[in-house]
């Protein structure tokens, strides 16, 4: 079960969750996504994108204005 | 004959036609900004869903019904999705451009300030005033004071919906530094909710002069013009 993360600081929305999506075809089912973003929807942006593609948001953290998400595939 | 004979009547109307405009400009780009958000997050969501079916593709997992070509040859998909991905974030940062020059028209639209009569100048205020508005209209308010040379400014707040001690500070701010540039600010358009408010947190507002509405606002100006105008000598 690999752990891979991405920096998407400084991008705004949806970019983040493209960011995710190219992320797919890499990801095996267990493995675990770390998404750092600062975009001010992001948080429900990703609820969303983990409802329709069928994954587990396992986590989110604020520091500041950044919100760091873990996702299961 | 008299200052008010001289000008046509001040065209309340058309004004207030320009601020129902002003207003309605702001929620058209309020709207267009959610839409772009929900619509970019559409596509999104459908790329995502492609760069999925190509993942399973890849694990070998997808249906059998799934075209010859897409099973054949998935490196050349993942090129196409990329090329696509790329465009797509093209495309969101030409809109984001655009919502951020409509933003930048939007702030302009808020803080109008508009000559309704020689001497006079109006600013229709829409919408809520924090610290940060309150310096931008401060600042744009006293440049045109200086460039029109202006005597009378009617500070219009019939757009505000909201004002509470901190608002209130920040109109007796902006009407004390028109004063010590010389000119008299009248405060109008009050709404009776606003009034009852202003009354309950203990606002004083007692050092200025309140009017109804921008045109008792003029005439207060055009009377006030025509008492300070030197009298004419009397013919004999």
């Amino acid at each position: 079960m690999a752990e891979k993360s991405i920096d998407a600081k400084g991008l705004r929305c949806p970019q983040p969750v493209l960011k995710i999506a190219a992320k797919l075809p890499e990801m095996k089912a267990g493995d675990i996504l770390i998404v750092e973003a600062d975009c001010p929807t992001f948080e429900d942006d990703v609820r969303k994108w983990c409802d329709r593609m069928k994954k587990t948001l396992l986590a989110v953290n604020t520091v500041g204005s950044a919100k760091t998400v873990r996702i299961q595939f | 004959m008299s200052t008010t004979d001289q000008h046509s009547e001040p065209d309340v109307a058309s004004m207030m036609r320009e601020l129902d405009q002003s207003r309605a400009a702001l929620a058209e780009a309020r709207r267009l900004e959610e839409a772009f958000h929900t619509s970019s997050m559409d596509v999104a969501l459908v790329i995502s869903e492609c760069f999925q079916a190509l993942a399973e593709v890849r694990q070998g997992n997808l249906d059998a019904q799934v075209s010859e070509h897409v099973l054949t040859s998935p490196d050349e998909l993942l090129a196409n999705f990329g090329k696509l991905l790329n465009d797509t974030i093209k495309d969101l940062k030409v809109q984001m451009d655009l919502v951020k020059r409509q933003a930048l028209a939007i702030q302009e639209l808020s803080t109008p300030v508009l000559q309704i009569w020689n001497d006079v100048l109006a600013l229709p205020v829409i919408g809520t005033v924090d610290t940060r508005r309150a310096a931008e209209i401060m600042e744009r308010l006293l440049a045109e004071v200086v460039i029109r040379k202006s005597k009378f400014v009617i500070l219009d707040i019939t757009g505000v919906e909201i004002v509470d001690t901190k608002t209130a500070d920040h109109f007796l701010k902006l009407i004390k530094a028109a004063a010590l540039l010389g000119t008299k600010c009248i405060l109008t358009g009050i709404r009776p909710a606003v009034a009852q408010t202003l009354v309950e947190i203990g606002v004083d507002l007692s050092s200025i002069t309140t009017l109804r509405d921008l045109q008792a606002g003029l005439r207060e100006c055009l009377q006030d013009m025509q008492k300070s105008r030197p009298k004419e000598p009397v013919a004999h």
